[in-house]
């Protein structure tokens, strides 16, 4: 487990921000997902050591986050949501000034800075200074100086915020490398659900400051889902009609057929299409999007 | 046409560097960034020439004329009111930016989700402006006896006595003028505004230090200024008589502001969101 909680609890003064939250986050890339007032940044602030609980203990990568707060942001990147850059420096300065700020040898980060400025894309920009970026550029020196040093566990606060279609695409392109890196993991907050779904495998909710749903996104997103999905080669409306004279509940959704799951009915589908001499192309459950999964454990929360 | 590239990352091979070295980084590049803009460069220069040229005058062309050179002379050239303005200058010209920059552009979040502590980062803040201060006391505090030595205008104790003085006097007005104009600093996101409240807090204490002293025919009204209670403490670090207010007092004041603006600059510090939601 990267990331631990047990009975997390920061209050400020009468507000409860969170509230005995507990949880085990494996390793991976993970979604951090929650409403505004959730607790998704006091959780962030306690995991950085920014904060202490009130009560209830916590660990990142098997430290203690009230008593080795500084071991934990050595093994962290975090790359906040807003505009936080120094202006005055270029982009090589800027990456391998925090790479310094890190504890990396000023040789060794000023290489680093150059190695991460090319894997982020904006190594042709790497002399300008960062003030003369644009939005896109930015979101990626940020990516940059989150990763100098080499850390084990990344937080970012929506990295895709305020980037055009074709940015953002590439930005998840290099969220899903970095993803991919084996011993590293990744915690993305972020309210653009899509970008979640397309990078993570597991996911957090958060409301109220407690965890309301946590898993495997495949999982999550199939959960209580009580539908088969279909295609078929062949007429699609006689084996509908076919099906349902068969006793299966089905609703056709062109170029598909959704039939009600109960026992028997993948039997059925497929003795029914041999019968019909029609190719079953595609079975699989019928699953949510997270947006679609999201409001559903909202509203039962 | 373009170029086919499949980016790369490469993993780290060298171990992170302790505390004090981050520490010393965020310093060195302040140093390097801070002294670079023409107004703290033209200020420091400005300061270590006004260091130079007083002591020049009160030690060595007295010396020339005959004038007998003691602890007293130092203290004199040391306190001259035109190094305490031009302190207040580079205190002004090198501080009222270095966290009032960092608020303006949010990048204490840079500096504070990494493995360093507010007091570190304080710490390495106020080095710089410290660093930039102590530039214009060097040469009449601490060059300046060493000289007049070399050139025989004065013993070697005495240059020894004026030297230990000159650093402790230096320490103290560079850890009042620095960790003020941090305070100021912090409490803003503009550097005008943080400058101008040094030159007020330097200049309104002493301008109405004495009008006040007059009116009501106290003393202990001088208090007030920060000018009179650094000359109280020089007056007892050079073993020079005191006049009018006590050091003990003086003393306990530039404590106190050293103090509380170091406890206000580390709160307002501790306060910044380093993670906004």
């Amino acid at each position: 487990m990267i990331i631990e909680a047990d009975g997390l609890t920061k209050r400020y003064g009468s507000v409860l921000a969170l509230d005995g939250l507990t949880t085990q986050i494996p390793e991976g890339p993970i979604g951090l997902l929650g409403p505004n007032g959730a607790g998704k940044t006091t959780f962030l602030r306690l995991l950085l050591g920014l904060l202490r609980p009130t009560t209830g203990r916590g660990s990142v990568l098997g430290f203690d986050i009230r008593a080795r707060p500084l071991a934990v942001r050595e093994r962290i990147g975090y790359m906040p949501e807003h505009d936080c850059l120094i202006p005055d420096l270029t982009g090589i300065g800027l990456v391998a000034y925090m790479g310094r700020v890190s504890g990396l040898d000023p040789n060794v980060a000023l290489g680093r800075a150059h190695d991460m400025l090319d894997f982020v894309g904006v190594g042709e920009e790497r002399y300008r200074k960062v003030e003369e970026y644009s939005m896109g550029m930015k979101q990626r020196a940020k990516l940059a100086q989150a990763l100098v040093h080499d850390p084990d566990l990344f937080l970012f606060d929506e990295p895709t915020a305020g980037l055009d279609p074709e940015g953002r695409t590439e930005m998840l392109d290099l969220l899903k490398l970095v993803s991919q890196m084996p011993e590293k993991s990744m915690l993305i907050s972020s309210h653009l659900l899509p970008d979640v779904e397309d990078i993570c495998r597991h996911v957090v909710i958060l409301n109220d400051g407690q965890v309301i749903a946590e898993g495997d996104l495949q999982e999550l997103l199939g959960e209580g889902m009580n539908t088969l999905r279909l295609r078929i080669e062949g007429d699609l409306g006689s084996f509908a009609e076919a099906l349902r004279q068969a006793g299966a509940e089905v609703t056709q959704d062109d170029p598909f057929l959704q039939v009600a799951r109960s026992d028997g009915v993948e039997d059925l589908i497929f003795r029914t299409a041999h019968a019909q001499g029609v190719q079953v192309r595609y079975l699989g459950v019928e699953a949510r999007s997270l947006e679609d999964a999201f409001l559903e454990i909202m509203e039962g929360a | 046409m373009g170029t086919v590239r499949q980016p790369t990352y490469l993993r780290r091979e060298e171990p992170l560097r302790g505390r004090f070295f981050r520490v010393w980084s965020i310093f060195a590049s302040g140093v390097r960034r801070g002294f670079r803009r023409p107004f703290a460069l033209i200020t420091i220069l400005l300061a270590l020439a006004v260091g130079v040229i007083t002591t020049i005058f009160n030690i060595f062309v007295g010396g020339l004329f005959g004038q007998e050179i003691t602890l007293s002379s130092f203290f004199q050239t040391l306190t001259n009111p035109a190094i305490l303005v031009f302190m207040l200058l580079v205190a002004a010209g090198v501080g009222a930016g270095l966290i009032a920059d960092d608020m303006r552009h949010r990048s204490l979040t840079l500096y504070l989700s990494r493995p360093v502590t507010s007091v570190g980062y304080v710490a390495a803040k106020a080095s710089i402006v410290g660093l930039a201060l102590f530039i214009a006391v060097a040469f009449p505090g601490v060059v300046g006896p060493i000289v007049a030595a070399l050139l025989g205008y004065v013993g070697w104790v005495t240059a020894m006595l004026a030297l230990g003085a000159g650093l402790a006097f230096g320490l103290l007005a560079v850890g009042v003028f620095g960790l003020t104009v941090l305070m100021f600093s912090s409490l803003t996101t503009r550097k005008g505004i943080a400058a101008a409240a040094m030159f007020a807090m330097g200049f309104a204490s002493s301008g109405l230090a004495f009008p006040l002293r007059n009116l009501f025919d106290a003393d202990e009204i001088l208090h007030i200024s920060l000018y009179e209670n650094l000359l109280a403490v020089g007056r007892l670090v050079y073993g020079v008589e005191q006049v009018g207010i006590t050091w003990q007092v003086s003393l306990a004041i530039l404590a106190a502001i050293m103090v509380g603006a170091f406890a206000v600059t580390l709160l307002r510090i501790r306060t910044v969101e380093v993670v906004s939601g």
